[in-house]
């Protein structure tokens, strides 16, 4: 097996991830996609998705990502995102909590409301439950 | 001249005052740590963010011009002035104050749209009968990266609306807890970095324009988001070095009170003995 590539997860408050993989997936803005080591250099725009990490040890981790970037050069991988969660830190009470109050306020639409900051925070909590695999 | 009882009474206010300085001193410079750590904590992100910028603006991006890259000639201006919310930091806020001012200059209420951040800030220009399109407050000296997403996020739906041409972020820049420097940035239109890095050619999923669509805000999320911090920790710098010297002057105020005190106590003294020594020679 080729030598695994370098992988960081780097948000605007710390250094979230940082070790070896021997693959991953994530989702673009355009499609899903795997990298494997030694990848040509490439520049990704991130979606909103789960990401995979596979460790050599044979462990695999999976992220929340609420979007950003993936750039891979000479087999070092660094994903920058605005926010990222290890799937076991998510609080799966708090997301579904969210998850209806998002549902609730779609689904009236009473004028006051922000249409687009509850589709927003319907999303995040959509994906938040997916990574922990509850729905 | 004060009596000895109304120097007992200043001396024991100044102390007290002296003890509330010392204590604000103490929480500014211990808050003044953790925000210099979060300012450093976020520059490997700004570098990279900054790196993949440069990787697009060197590719072929077909002649595709982001609307954010666009320069207009300006009708508006957009600023974003970022205070504190509380006082006490020196001079701190009547800095950031003059400088936003200065940049305003004399356009009509109609060529600016102002967005501030603190409380200080927004009083002192809405006393100048300045109008504020919008105003945050509440994490001056400790700010997230979501409150930087969300006052972006109406800059840019102005600019996007053609409300503003030019959107200028006027913030305090740390140097060190000394010396803090009010600055006006022009952060939009975005300028092209010009120091190429042709070393290499990257593919880009699903193509270069639409990566630099999604970059650009980021990247200017990630601007605003160090201008907050740099402001905050220059906050805290200020209200420390402030502290510091309100606390030294108590406590040169309260030896001098002491002496003077002392001094009158002492001529007291003397003076009671002097009476009864006359008073005894008299009975003699």
């Amino acid at each position: 097996m080729a030598e695994p590539m370098t992988l960081t997860i780097i948000t605007p408050d710390a250094v979230v991830y940082n070790g070896f993989a021997n693959f991953f997936v994530g989702r673009a803005v355009d499609g899903e996609f795997g990298i494997l080591p030694n990848h040509a250099p490439m520049i990704i725009a991130l979606d909103m998705a789960p990401l995979r990490v596979d460790s050599p040890d044979s462990t695999s981790h999976t992220f929340a990502i609420f979007g950003g970037f993936v750039e891979i050069e000479h087999n070092q991988v660094s994903i920058v995102t605005p926010n990222c969660e290890l799937s076991s830190d998510i609080d799966i009470d708090r997301a579904s909590r969210a998850k209806q109050r998002a549902e609730e306020r779609l689904s009236k639409r009473t004028p006051d409301i922000d249409i687009e900051r509850a589709e927003h925070a319907l999303a995040r909590s959509l994906l938040r439950l997916k990574v922990t695999k509850q729905i | 001249m004060a009596s000895a009882q109304d120097l007992r009474k200043r001396i024991k206010s100044v102390t007290n005052t002296q003890q509330i300085t010392k204590a604000m001193k103490m929480v500014a410079s211990a808050r003044l740590r953790r925000a210099q750590g979060k300012a450093e904590a976020t520059r490997p992100y700004a570098e990279k963010i900054g790196q993949i910028l440069r990787r697009i603006s060197s590719s072929d991006l077909h002649d595709y011009l982001s609307p954010l890259l666009e320069v207009r000639p300006v009708k508006r201006t957009c600023y974003i002035v970022i205070g504190a919310d509380k006082g006490l930091a020196g001079a701190f806020s009547s800095n950031v104050l003059k400088k936003a001012i200065e940049q305003i200059g004399d356009k009509r209420p109609d060529q600016y749209r102002i967005i501030t951040t603190g409380r200080k800030p927004k009083d002192a220009l809405k006393n100048r009968h300045y109008k504020i399109e919008y105003s945050y407050s509440g994490f001056s000296d400790k700010p997230a990266y979501e409150h930087a997403r969300i006052i972006m996020g109406e800059a840019l739906s102005l600019y996007e609306r053609h409300e503003v041409d030019e959107v200028i972020m006027i913030y305090t820049h740390f140097l060190n807890s000394m010396t803090q420097i009010a600055q006006a940035e022009r952060i939009l239109p975005l300028e092209q970095p010009d120091d190429e890095v042709k070393d290499e050619e990257y593919e880009f999923m699903p193509n270069p324009e639409s990566v630099l669509d999604a970059l650009l805000p980021k990247y200017l999320e990630i601007t605003l988001y160090n201008g907050l911090l740099q402001s905050a920790a220059s906050e805290l710098g200020a209200r420390m070095t402030a502290m510091t010297s309100a606390t030294d002057n108590a406590g040169e105020l309260i030896s001098s009170l002491g002496l003077e005190y002392n001094k009158l106590r002492q001529s007291s003294i003397t003076n009671e003995i002097s009476e009864i020594v006359g008073g005894a020679n008299a009975l003699q």
